[in-house]
């Protein structure tokens, strides 16, 4: 996740209020529970709620962000090879930028990236 | 009305007494004005909100879409005899019968192309180009408004500051502290992209059920709460926040005196509905919205325009999964005590084939441009030197509709 938002080149020291979406999905970004860090386990990320909350996630990030980044430019570039037809199709065709972002964010190659 | 027509031909007439004559007589003080931008992004469909009922090619494009004449069963709400409105806009009605409301239709930005990003971007910058200039419009106007005394002249109420918003001027903003609900069309977009994975979408089918439980929809409520009154309730949660915030920003007489916010879930594509359905609940969010707004403005309604934009309109007829796609002509809104309202305000071009813009889309007769100017002059007090070269560049052609205001 935080890759992200290097990608969207957002200066997360700078924009406290960027890592709320973190304290959401119930990870602090810098301090994990455990000295293990953070759990990986595809049961602990693809559940129902966890979606759901990554979904939303998605949803504040393209609402704070995406009116100054173009999701277009930027889905090859956070994607490569793996961008599918269908999401550059759904960010191509989003009513507002701030949908595109959403939409690129949650797609399912950049939930498994 | 007719004494306020006199005094205004009046004091035009009078020429160096014009300001004088505006303090002595006219509705409101300049400085008090309000005003409020609600954008409206995914193209709202302009002949579906304001339905031309008696254009004789109306009914056969929009099919089972098509509203019903006022005065029959979930008829259309009557506005000129003409044009109707969406049976979901109530409020929006009693603005029209309060004479407060100014129905705009057929207009466009000067974009002609079907691309939200660019027609949002074309609305906001002021230009006739997409991306020509990396300020908006409304930014440029408060730079060179008279000052109000306020350190911020305007206040953008949301997730963002729109590029409506953006530029030289300082303006504050505010977002809501809680992740707002997501949009049903964005959950509905986010839903079709996960149809080829069976893992995504399953488990999202599973979130959303939960989601309908804990909400108790889908439950007896649901099935005994009329539509109506459900999408009421839905929209003030939706708009709740964004509403009060923008009018605690505008109610004090110190603080700024222009506010802007988003709404968005206007792209109908598919099963788009009539006068009930996908729109209608919509719209009746967006009014419930909007009567919450008068209600939090309180006193300082009467000074207040409040402006409902889109970037574009949506096809004339149609299409194949009972929507409509990307258009050209729509219509706007503008609202609020301050306003001259009770009035449509069209050159209408009619929906017949050959005076349809490229055979599919309600033709353009109003330059958005000349609403804004009107507004920006009359109710804001820009000067129309600045309107022209710094706020709307390349812009002569659409001369200022003036009169829109009681300001």
């Amino acid at each position: 996740m935080v890759s992200s938002f290097r990608g969207l080149s957002v200066p997360v020291e700078a924009d406290r209020a960027a890592l709320a979406p973190f304290e959401v999905l119930g990870q602090r970004t810098w301090q994990p529970g455990s000295p293990a860090g953070w759990p990986d386990r595809s049961t602990d990320w693809d559940g129902a709620s966890a979606l759901m909350k990554r979904i939303r996630w998605a949803d504040a990030v393209g609402a704070r962000l995406g009116s100054r980044r173009d999701a277009l430019q930027l889905a090859p570039q956070l994607l490569g090879a793996n961008l599918s037809t269908a999401t550059g199709e759904a960010v191509m065709h989003a009513s507002s930028a701030a949908q595109a972002l959403t939409l690129l964010l949650a797609s399912p190659e950049f939930m498994r990236r | 009305m007719k004494r306020r027509e006199f005094l205004r031909r009046g004091a035009l007439l009078a020429g160096g007494t014009l300001l004088s004559a505006r303090v002595a007589f006219a509705h409101a003080d300049p400085r008090s004005s309000r005003f409020v931008l609600v954008m409206l992004r995914g193209a709202l469909d302009g002949l579906a909100s304001v339905p031309p009922l008696a254009d004789p090619d109306y009914a056969g494009l929009r099919r089972e879409l098509a509203l019903h004449p006022a005065g029959e069963a979930a008829g259309a709400l009557p506005l000129d005899g003409f044009f109707g409105l969406h049976p979901a806009l109530g409020f929006l009605h009693d603005c029209y019968g309060a004479r407060e409301l100014v129905v705009l239709h057929a207009l466009a930005s000067p974009y002609r192309e079907r691309s939200h990003f660019d027609g949002q971007d074309v609305l906001e910058n002021g230009t006739p180009r997409p991306h020509a200039l990396q300020s908006g419009w409304l930014n440029r106007a408060l730079a060179a408004a008279p000052a109000r005394g306020a350190r911020e002249a305007g206040v953008s109420v949301g997730q963002n500051v729109p590029l409506v918003m953006r530029g030289p001027a300082s303006v504050t903003s505010w977002s809501p502290s809680k992740l707002v609900a997501l949009d049903d069309e964005t959950l509905a977009r986010v839903t079709e992209l996960y149809a080829g994975d069976a893992l995504l979408a399953s488990r999202l089918a599973d979130a959303l059920a939960a989601d309908a439980i804990a909400s108790g929809e889908g439950g007896e409520a649901a099935v005994t709460m009329p539509q109506a009154a459900a999408a009421g309730a839905k929209g003030k949660a939706r708009y709740t926040e964004v509403v009060r915030a923008a009018a605690a920003f505008l109610r004090p007489d110190e603080g700024p005196k222009v506010a802007v916010f988003d709404t968005s879930g206007w792209d109908t594509h598919a099963n788009e509905g009539g006068a009930q359905g996908l729109l209608a609940a919509r719209l009746a969010e967006l009014d419930a919205g909007l009567s919450m707004l008068r209600q939090e403005l309180g006193p300082v309604w009467k000074d207040t325009a409040v402006l409902l934009l889109t970037e574009f309109g949506r096809t004339a007829a149609i299409n194949g999964t009972r929507g409509t796609d990307h258009g050209t002509a729509t219509a706007a809104f503008l609202l609020g005590g301050a306003v001259a309202g009770g009035r449509v305000i069209v050159d209408w071009p009619g929906l017949s084939r050959r005076a349809l813009y490229q055979g599919r889309d309600l033709a353009p007769t109003l330059d958005v441009r000349s609403v804004l100017k009107g507004i920006l002059a009359e109710h804001l007090t820009v000067p129309s030197r600045a309107l022209e070269l710094e706020v709307f560049p390349d812009s002569a052609a659409a001369r200022a509709l003036r009169g829109l205001t009681r300001t």
